[in-house]
């Protein structure tokens, strides 16, 4: 399963090797990030606003990766485990905003 | 373009709320595209799923197509409800909705791994449907005249309704939930109108009035055009009066 949910707190199993779980990435200790992507509907204010909001970024933080995502169309918002990433991606589209995970690479 | 009829909604902060002043006019049209995307939040569900099951053959991951025993109105299971009650955990499809506009409020989580989407999806796109629902609902409840009035909104003649007036005071997370639920109207407009990034509503109608005379069509996606504007308006004075909110109560706190 590569979904923690909400309703759990703390991993059942600490040790994933103990279920065997194929697919758990131990080949690369690269992070896993949150990407956001530049879409024509969401407002920059608003963005900004959700950045400032559910990762706690400071206001300049927010306001430089919405810029981030005007220019370039992408921008990665966050970093760290896969299941931190896919909390991240879930809020984010629960705010709207257009957000997938992947590899940093 | 132009209107006779001045933006008539005013979004200020005081005293810790959001107070919205605005006509029963904009309280209906908000209220009723709320209750439109409620709606599509409830529909699309023809992606197959899978679905915890409990049968003869024991406790099984069965596929099973729920649209088509939805539709017919056939009851679902109820150990399938008592077994995801039990184990705190619904099972959703695991393809994206066909509607883009729904597809929008549902996006994929991976951008190239399908696999990991469906899977995403299948465990968290019905928490993201309740999630924005709820948002809908707080909105919906907010936007509801005070008990007084009653029975006022039913009788309003259609002439009074840009004239009469409703006072709103949010709670800074009721505002909130007003800034997801609108935005998820104007993701549902937006798309449906093919906003794009450089547009802006001159050009927009521009392309519009190619042909003559209008077509009904064409006087429609006018129409929602201007209120998707309208929309995108209050979002932005919302923003800005959620920001003003958190400042004053971080400078009362120091």
């Amino acid at each position: 399963m590569t979904v923690a949910t909400a309703a759990l707190d703390a991993p059942l199993v600490e040790d994933p090797d103990l279920l065997g779980i194929s697919d758990f990435d131990s080949t690369t200790d690269k992070p896993w990030i949150t990407i956001v992507w530049n879409d024509p509907i969401n407002l920059m204010s608003y963005v900004t606003y959700v950045f400032q909001k559910h990762f706690g970024y400071s206001a300049d933080k927010a306001a430089s990766l919405m810029l981030d995502v005007h220019h370039q169309g992408r921008a990665v918002v966050s970093a760290g485990s896969r299941e931190q990433m896919e909390r991240d991606t879930q809020a984010m589209h629960s705010y709207g905003l257009w957000a997938t995970i992947g590899k940093d690479e | 373009m132009t209107s006779e009829q001045p933006l008539g909604v005013q979004v200020g902060v005081a005293d810790g709320l959001i107070h919205v002043h605005l006509s029963e006019m904009e309280a209906l049209i908000i209220s009723d595209l709320l209750q439109q995307v409620r709606h599509l939040l409830s529909l699309d569900q023809a992606a197959p799923t899978v679905r915890l099951r409990l049968g003869p053959e024991g406790l099984g991951l069965d596929e099973a197509t729920p649209a088509s025993t939805q539709e017919s109105g056939a009851a679902p299971d109820p150990s399938v409800e008592e077994l995801e009650a039990l184990v705190g955990m619904r099972q959703g499809p695991m393809h994206p909705p066909t509607d883009p506009a729904l597809a929008r409020l549902l996006p994929d989580a991976y951008a190239e791994d399908s696999a990991a989407s469906s899977d995403f999806r299948r465990f968290t796109e019905q928490d993201l449907r309740q999630h924005k629902t709820a948002q809908i609902d707080a909105t919906l409840a907010s936007l509801a005249p005070e008990q007084e009035d009653d029975q006022a909104g039913q009788q309003i003649p259609p002439d009074d309704l840009v004239h009469r007036y409703r006072q709103l005071h949010l709670l800074p997370e009721q505002a909130q939930a007003w800034l997801s639920a609108l935005n998820d109207v104007r993701l549902v407009m937006g798309t449906r109108l093919q906003v794009s990034e450089d547009d802006d509503l001159l050009l927009w109608l521009d392309e519009q009035q190619q042909p003559t005379t209008p077509t009904q069509q064409g006087l429609q996606a006018q129409a929602m055009r201007a209120v998707y504007d309208y929309l995108t308006a209050i979002q932005e004075h919302l923003v800005e009066a959620v920001c003003a909110l958190h400042d004053e109560v971080q400078k009362s706190g120091e």
